[in-house]
């Protein structure tokens, strides 16, 4: 099977490797660049385990392959927070107690994160309809909701965006 | 283990802090067991049988084992043929599983052969390589006609595959539905329902050169899992070590050995390195186990006053291929179904049959949601017949602290009153009840259900339910607590950590838990029956009462004052009565053993609840606390499509004292979003022995656009044997959802649906009923 060769930008870092055609952006992340936060937990682009932000955009990475991450900007939850301190969707996280078993929790944050820098003002129905590509099997939603809302509290105050 | 329940405030205990490894979830550096790879490691992979019931006939591995890459081939040759079973310590007619089956194949994807390679793509093409020569046999799908004569047999020596029966009784049942002035009675089916954990199930294996295994896993139950592994690969348990790693949930679907546990090890054995074999969801779908399907038949009789006199249950379930825990299942099924109310004349019948189809084992509740399901369902039933107020009905025939059950289980604290009356207040239950009609084509109901469960460990698994725990002081003042109590993403280690830190005085960032390595940590039976923070947390109470007198000894010494006289608390140790400090911790540590005569500040606990194991009859002290719970439910009902929609749900649940009500709050949440799944949108779909909808996108689990408000409230009864009163939480959470859910859809239009998941087409049937179109005075 022939190699591709792909320059590309994750959190941050140029990277440059030789991938194989048929190997999902996910199993690059995971497997080579050793960023296990995104998980492989259906690895069928319904769960969300496995988001992560390319060029802005949150999309599942089990459903990229490896080859079109070429010249592209990616993001992983691990560089969200930014020298130890860890950013606003995170410490909602933390402080809602939207996380029990933590195995949804990267791929719940940076959607949180996306949404928010999308539609600050969203409301409940919005945000339960933008999250619901994301699984979580522990918490009844409930704490993660509270978490979304909390987040989406202290950015409006700040006047930020995650 | 009691400690005396005032209105004492607590430092620490009571307090929703923030998860201990909150940091490492939310920046995706926790590394679970399918995050961890070691050098050199192999891709394990499991070829499955696609036949539900099959002779293995001949293998071929030759072409496998020449593809470049593959560094072992293995089939049931290469092990040493050993049948294991989950319960098999004390029932040995319960092993009956190997891990590469050598003569039968009696499930779509029983275990068959495996391979472990360099890469997948290797180890891939090394499966379909391996050639099995399979003899077809005649399935049985349907457990009636596999207990019906000449029906084909799954396993040889179950000649009528009834792998097992039990009955259980209390008083004179037909005595007592004789003495009743009304009866009710039902059949009622609980569905197949995955955990569906986020993470699958995996293993990694890697042997020493002195022959030594240790299996890093995923597992609720490390020491059991060293247990059994040593059972099936003939080795003594002290050749393994098992290493626990983080897990994506475990809800029971993570107790018990599974076959590629063993099988990671013999392939790494055979290539001498290290091999990890990860499930794909497909995978997880059709070969892990989920919760069993049970038929159930009831019936139960109450005096014109309500007083239940008389109730009776079969059940028959399917146990699949394999009986994994369903001996277990359905005990606990029977034996909660029995006590939930105080009925004086009670029979249990079960049967547990071997099919041909996938087999199941335990699930958060394990047997007792689906036994509350119909008994909670007659007394909603029983309560519309007689025209008795279903909560007072309950009320009046339930648990009440300080009592025994006709089972012998010892209750103590109970909120069971409690959780009614709060909970039909938080739902509004006496504003809303009755069918309401909302724009002409739905209908809105409330139903309620409650439920009993152990709270406090159960005595099921070979007779041990003790946990141990050892709390080392480090120089600097913080703590190193070594146990054997699991966290399994519940927030276990969390509530231990409150525990060390109220008890000793540090903060809790300064709890430092170790609780993964089967060499090191003192015993624990494992994460399992709502026993974590009870019987792990009785153990560290205890460890830290020692540390804590050795600690005031060194105050004592290093300060001249009392002991009595000493408090500790914010990392520092004062003078009762006085504001500053008499001395840092860290300086009491440092001198405790760096001077001639030393000592370290350390302490040990074990913890074994005064029970006993459930006897043949049922009876049996056999936990160390109960835990009550009542759930609402308000649904509608789509008059035109059936559909049933669950609009919110209130969980009271009796915790005795929540050591961290956030915690608690989520095991409510999380456990009555399960319940919802299997009621309405969750089904493992097996049709002749396939399952049909192996794909997450096919499965149903509930996402945030299909879940409901849920309202968590929290009864304390302070239990005098829980630690600080507390009692377990985790399972019954799942327990009364289900009949909630129904008994609401009764509420609403008078249609009793006594099968799960509700299907439109059920309640459509049952709204076009003669009966009910009268009632609707159509």
């Amino acid at each position: 099977m022939s190699e591709t060769i792909i320059n590309a930008k994750v959190n941050g870092e140029p990277i440059r490797m030789s991938v194989e055609p048929n190997q999902t952006a996910l199993h690059l992340i995971r497997d080579e660049l050793g960023l296990t936060g995104a998980k492989a937990a259906c690895e069928e682009g319904r769960c969300g385990s496995c988001t992560i932000i390319l060029d802005g955009e949150t999309i599942n990475a089990c459903l990229v392959l490896a080859p079109e991450l070429d010249g592209r900007d990616v993001m992983t939850i691990e560089g969200l927070a930014h020298d130890d301190r860890l950013n606003t969707v995170q410490e909602a996280f933390i402080d809602a107690h939207g996380l029990q078993c933590g195995y949804c929790t990267p791929g719940m944050i940076l959607a949180t994160s996306a949404l928010l820098a999308e539609a600050p003002d969203a409301d409940e129905h919005k945000i339960r309809e933008d999250l619901s590509g994301n699984i979580c099997r522990c918490t009844g939603y409930v704490k993660i909701l509270d978490a979304v809302l909390l987040a989406q509290h202290r950015l409006s105050k700040q006047g930020a965006t995650p | 283990m009691s400690q005396v329940m005032d209105d004492k405030m607590f430092r620490v205990v009571g307090e929703s802090i923030a998860r201990v490894d909150a940091r490492e979830k939310v920046t995706g550096k926790l590394i679970y067991g399918s995050d961890l790879s070691l050098t050199g490691q192999l891709v394990g992979k499991i070829l499955r049988s696609p036949f539900p019931h099959a002779r293995i006939v001949r293998i071929d591995t030759s072409a496998a084992e020449a593809v470049p890459g593959v560094r072992a081939v293995i089939t049931a040759e290469d092990t040493p043929c050993l049948k294991y079973g989950f319960q098999s310590a004390h029932r040995p007619d319960l092993a009956d599983k190997m891990m590469l089956e050598a003569e039968k194949v009696r499930f779509v994807g029983d275990e068959v052969a495996a391979v472990a390679a360099d890469t997948e793509l290797a180890a891939i093409e090394a499966l379909q390589l391996i050639d099995v020569e399979y003899e077809i046999l005649e399935p049985v799908f349907d457990p009636f006609a596999a207990m019906e004569p000449g029906a084909p047999l799954v396993h040889e020596d179950t000649p009528d595959n009834v792998i097992d029966r039990f009955e259980y009784g209390t008083g004179d049942v037909e005595r007592g539905m004789a003495a009743a002035d009304i009866i009710v009675e039902g059949s009622f089916y609980s569905s197949r329902v995955h955990p569906l954990a986020m993470e699958t199930h995996q293993a990694l294996a890697t042997w020493d050169a002195s022959g030594r295994l240790t299996v890093y896993a995923s597992t609720q139950m490390p020491f059991l899992l060293r247990l059994h592994l040593a059972g099936v690969l003939g080795l003594s348990e002290g050749d393994i070590r098992v290493i626990k790693m983080a897990m994506g949930g475990g809800f029971g679907g993570r107790m018990e050995m599974h076959s590629l546990d063993p099988i990671a090890a013999i392939l790494a054995r055979k290539s001498g390195r290290p091999v990890k074999i990860v499930y794909s969801r497909t995978e997880e779908f059709i070969a892990s186990r989920f919760r069993h399907p049970i038929w159930m038949k009831g019936r139960l009789g109450a005096k014109s006053d309500g007083t239940l006199v008389a109730f009776e249950l079969d059940m028959v379930t399917d146990s699949g291929a394999y009986v994994a825990q369903a001996a277990g299942v359905n005990r606990v099924g029977a034996v909660n179904a029995m006590t939930l109310y105080r009925i004086p004349n009670t029979a249990v019948t079960s049967r547990i049959v071997y099919t041909n189809n996938p087999y199941a084992s335990a699930y958060r509740g394990y047997g007792n949601p689906q036994a509350n399901f119909a008994i909670e369902s007659l007394v909603t039933e029983l309560a519309a017949k007689s025209g008795i107020d279903e909560l007072e009905l309950r009320i009046s025939n339930g648990n009440v602290p300080n009592s025994e059950t006709y089972l012998g289980q010892v209750i103590e604290s109970c909120g069971y009153e409690e959780c009614i009356r709060e909970g039909a207040i938080a739902i509004g239950w006496y504003e809303k009840r009755g069918k309401r009609l909302i724009n002409g084509s739905k209908v809105r109901g409330l139903g309620v259900a409650t439920a009993i469960n152990v709270g406090g460990g159960a005595r099921d698994q070979g007779d041990s339910d003790s946990s141990g725990a050892i709390i080392i002081m480090q120089d600097d003042g913080s703590v190193t607590l070594n146990t054997g109590g699991q966290e399994i993403g519940t927030g276990g280690h969390t509530v231990l950590a409150q525990i060390v830190a109220e008890e000793l005085g540090v903060s809790v960032d300064r709890v430092h838990i170790h609780a993964s390595d089967t060499d090191l940590m003192p015993w624990d039976i494992g994460s399992h029956a709502q026993r974590s923070v009870f019987c792990s947390g009785n153990a560290v109470f205890e460890a830290c009462q020692e540390a804590k007198r050795v600690l005031l000894s060194e105050v004592s010494r290093q300060h001249e004052v009392a002991s009595e006289d000493v408090e500790l608390r914010e990392n520092a140790v004062f003078v009762r009565g006085f504001n500053q400090p008499l001395s840092s911790i860290e300086e009491i540590a440092y001198g405790a053993h760096f001077r001639s005569g030393g000592q370290l500040i350390w302490g040990k606990g074990f913890y074994d609840p005064p029970t006993v194991k459930t006897d043949d009859k049922g009876r049996g002290h056999k936990s160390g606390a109960y835990s009550f719970a009542a759930q609402f439910a308000e649904v509608e009902v789509d008059l035109e499509t059936g559909r049933v929609e669950v609009i919110s749900m209130v969980g009271a649940h009796d915790v005795g004292r929540a050591i961290n009500p956030a915690g608690v709050e989520g095991q409510i949440e999380g456990g009555i979003l399960q319940g919802i799944g299997q009621a309405i949108t969750e089904l493992l779909v097996v049709d002749e022995g396939e399952v049909l909808n192996p794909k997450m996108h096919a499965y149903g689990v509930p996402s945030t656009a299909d879940s409901p408000t849920i309202q968590s409230l929290i009864v304390e009864s302070a239990d005098p044997e829980g630690p600080f009163g507390a009692k377990g939480v985790g399972e019954i959470t799942v327990v009364p959802t289900c009949a909630a859910i129904t008994n609401a859809v009764f509420d609403a239009v008078g249609v009793r649906i006594s099968s799960l998941p509700i299907s439109p087409e059920s309640v459509l049937d049952g709204l076009s009923s003669d009966e009910i179109i009268r009632e609707r005075g159509g």
